[in-house]
Order: C-alpha cells, then sequence, then structure tokens
C-alpha cells in the first residue's frame, strides 16, 4: 500500500513544520558547548598558531573592554586549550565557523571540597584508562549507582578542570581520582584520562602522564584530544 | 518531565542545564557493525552537528519528544555522539549510526517520562518561516494530525514509518538500526501506511461533510 497525494502532503507539511530554526540550532550548541566543557570543536596544530595570533588581539580586546563575558556563540575548546592560551574565535555573529577551535567559556569553578589528600597515581592503579569505554551491557549486575548521572559525572570533571586551570593539580587529581573511583565505566574515560595526563604534566610526573597519553591515543586515535595531548608535555 | 536531573540543574545553575542522566550499565548505541557498507565519512564533531542537527531534532519531535523537552533530549543525542565519534569506524553510514542514537536516546527519554504528568507539553511551535497565516495554519494542523495517526500505530510501525516516510531512509538502513530483518521492515511499513493513509482518509471525509 502506498500513500496518496494528500497523505504526502500532509507528510511534506509536518516536515516543513518541524524543521528546527536557526536559533534552535544555536541554543542547543550553546548549551552543548557549557555540558561538554571539553570543546565541540578539534583543534589543530596548524590552525592554533593563527587561532593564537587571533586570541591575542580579539581576546585582549575583549579583556580591554572590561573583561566582558565571551560571547555565547563562543564554545568551549579542546578541555586543555589554556596550556597553550591559545583561543580561536569566530569572527561570525551568529555561528561559530566549521573548523576553528574556540575558547572554553569562562567557568566559575565550583567549590572544592578540601577533604582527602592528593593520593598518588600510578598507570597500574588505572586499568580503566585502557579498556574500551564502550559500556558494558547490565547483564551481569543489575546494581545501579544512584549518583551515577552524567550530571554528577560532568560537575566532578569540571571541577577537576577548574582546579587544574587555577594550577591546583594536586587538587585536580584528587578530583580526578574520585571520579575514577565513583564513576569506573564512565562514559567520559577518554576526557577524563586527557586531563589525567595534563595533570600528570603539572605534577612533573612526565613518565606517567607519557605512558597514559600513549595508550589513551592508542585507544582513541582520532581524540578530539589528540591535539592537546600532542602540545602537551606527555609527547614533547 | 524534562530529562534533565533537578540535582545538575540546579547545583551548577546552568552549566550543565541538560545534562542527561546515564543509567549505569545501559548500553549506548554502539557504532555499527551492521550490512551496510559505507565509505567512512572522517567528519569533525562540528561537521557532524552541523549536517545532522536538523535530522536529529526532526527525528526526535516525530518520535514524540515534546518541544519543551526537544532541546534537552537532542543535547544529550550530540553527548553521546560526542563521547563515540572518536570510536566511530564507519562501518555504517553517520547518519544511520545517529538515528540509532536518537532512537537510544529517545526511548530512554520515553521511559523515563513514563506516566506523569505531561507539564512541561507547551503547544508546538512550528519554525518561523515568515510563511502568511494559512501557511502555518496547514502547517499546524498537518502536525497535529501527523501526530494523532503516529499515535495509532504500534511502537514497531511508527518507528519504521517515521524512519522511511519522513526521514526517507532505506529499508536495509532501518533494518540496521532496529535490529529486524528487512522483511519484516517492509511489513511493519505496510501496516503503518494504512493506518496512516485511513486516517488521512477520515479526515478529509470529515472536513468535506463540515464544509458541506
Amino acid at each position: 500500500m502506498d500513500l496518496d497525494r494528500d497523505a504526502r502532503r500532509i507528510l511534506d507539511l509536518a516536515t516543513e513544520a518541524r524543521a528546527p530554526a536557526a536559533a534552535d540550532k544555536a541554543r542547543v550548541e550553546q548549551k552543548l558547548a557549557a555540558v561538554l566543557g571539553v570543546g565541540v570543536i578539534v583543534a589543530t596544530p596548524a590552525i592554533a598558531t593563527e587561532a593564537a595570533h587571533a586570541a591575542s588581539t580579539v581576546v585582549g580586546g575583549a579583556k580591554a573592554a572590561g573583561g566582558a563575558t565571551l560571547k555565547w556563540w563562543l564554545a568551549s575548546a579542546v578541555i586543555v586549550s589554556a596550556v597553550t592560551g591559545y583561543v580561536a574565535l569566530s569572527t561570525k555573529p551568529q555561528a561559530p565557523p566549521p573548523t576553528r577551535p574556540i575558547e572554553a567559556p569562562q567557568v566559575t569553578p565550583a567549590p572544592v571540597p578540601v577533604t582527602a589528600p592528593s593520593p598518588t597515581f600510578a598507570l597500574d592503579e588505572a586499568p580503566e584508562t585502557l579498556v574500551p569505554s564502550r559500556p558494558a551491557r547490565a547483564t551481569t549486575s543489575k546494581k545501579r549507582d544512584t549518583s551515577n548521572s552524567l550530571g554528577d559525572e560532568l560537575e566532578l570533571l569540571h571541577r577537576a578542570q577548574s582546579a587544574w586551570r587555577a594550577k591546583d593539580a594536586a587538587q585536580a587529581m584528587t578530583l580526578l581520582d574520585q571520579h575514577r573511583s565513583r564513576f569506573p565505566r564512565s562514559e567520559l574515560k577518554l576526557e577524563r584520562d586527557g586531563l589525567r595526563v595534563l595533570t600528570l604534566c603539572e605534577l612533573g610526573r612526565k613518565p606517567e602522564a607519557k605512558a597514559l597519553a600513549q595508550k589513551l591515543l592508542e585507544r582513541a586515535p582520532r581524540s578530539p584530544l589528540r591535539a592537546t595531548i600532542e602540545e602537551s608535555c606527555a609527547l614533547k | 518531565m524534562d530529562v534533565v536531573s533537578d540535582r545538575a540543574r540546579d547545583d551548577l545553575s546552568g552549566l550543565l542545564a541538560g545534562a542527561p542522566e546515564v543509567p549505569a550499565g545501559d548500553s549506548l548505541p554502539a557504532p555499527a557493525a551492521g550490512p551496510v557498507s559505507v565509505v567512512h565519512e572522517d567528519l569533525s564533531f562540528r561537521e557532524v552537528y552541523d549536517r545532522y542537527f536538523a535530522f536529529v531534532w526532526r527525528s526526535a519531535a516525530n518520535r514524540g519528544v515534546r518541544q519543551a523537552a526537544l532541546d534537552d533530549v537532542v543535547q544529550e543525542v550530540f553527548i553521546v555522539v560526542h563521547r563515540k565519534l572518536p570510536e566511530f569506524e564507519g562501518r555504517s553510514s553517520v547518519r544511520t549510526w545517529i538515528a540509532s542514537i536518537v532512537r537510544w536516546v529517545v526511548t530512554d527519554y520515553m521511559r523515563k517520562r513514563g506516566n506523569q504528568p505531561a507539564g512541561d507539553e507547551l503547544p508546538e511551535q512550528t519554525a518561523s518561516t515568515g510563511a502568511m497565516p494559512l501557511e502555518e495554519l496547514e502547517r499546524k494542523a498537518a502536525v497535529q494530525l501527523l501526530d494523532a495517526l503516529l499515535s495509532k500505530m504500534s511502537e514497531e510501525q511508527r518507528e519504521v514509518f517515521v524512519l522511511h516516510e519522513l526521514e526517507h531512509m532505506s529499508g536495509i538502513e532501518i533494518a540496521e538500526i532496529t535490529g529486524v530483518n528487512e522483511n519484516t521492515v517492509w511489513s511493519r511499513l505496510r501496516a503503518a501506511r494504512k493506518v496512516f493513509q485511513e486516517g488521512v482518509a477520515r479526515e478529509k471525509a470529515r472536513g468535506s461533510r463540515e464544509q458541506a
């Protein structure tokens, strides 16, 4: 049975009606940038240099204007873009360009509970960094960590990121370890390990950073974090 | 109803707005190893977002996600895409892979929504196209009729109908997404078309009677 012309017309009209507006796309993009916090646009070394130049002028201008908050369309960059200090900016007011890296929105660091001493980290203590991040089916256990929501995970990672940005690498490592402990099967392992590599660099633990970075890139060679990790102490 | 955890919303003051809960152990759509062999589209997340945003948005709406929850559901889809894209090996088309993710996320949303009051259900809003009011009305009426008729289909029929008639996916692609064989896809589509066609005919007849 096929559909007649009237039925097709209904489908066409409904399809038109449900097409998203440009504002819908921009709004979701803005939210995504805030949620992911790790960048929705991949920086490449070639454009990073160009971006750094742009940042030095455009961001400088923004700061000179009173340190105004970056506009929403400046979506977040790779989690560690601040390492190299570059910021890539779009000159388009309505939408980010297709390939430019862009800076993470300035996130006010959440209060960080100072409770646990910074634990030491060894690669052999973090086997989950090396296993596929594809989630296991819940066939072996119905047990569910009631706190295991992506929101909780993101919150913890954001706090770790904020600590790292604030040069508090020990606290960042503590939070990353908390994350690993609470969310051993996290979907955000790649992001967590990327930040861990940088934190290890910050702590001067280059051999560990290098080992983790190599395994991370073996695991996900096309990770959006690749460029950042390659720029870090781990692979330099 | 909202897919966003209240805690995330409250605690992070919007920073994590839209962050979905991902049940531990639930299986996200893995990069498919289905029968469709395509050239790997080596896309960045940016490109995927630009290319497939409308598809995701429309698919979610056609699967019954209400206007007020569309942002969150679409956002959740792209969070999964962002996480999984580095692992995507191109054994299926990107569109098929993303359609699978939409399916998973919407199913999760519907499950969480359950029987709760639909307090978030705002009137459907159509994209502002600058069209004449009559055309807008026509579009809105079409959406209402479509939704009414989709609701008369079984879940399996509705899924196949949406993917084929609204998203123009092939039988093979739909089989890959839904995990059933292609014959079953066509069988469901026939039944769904019958429901839809008969519904349109009834509506047309009713309109004729009212005009008479």
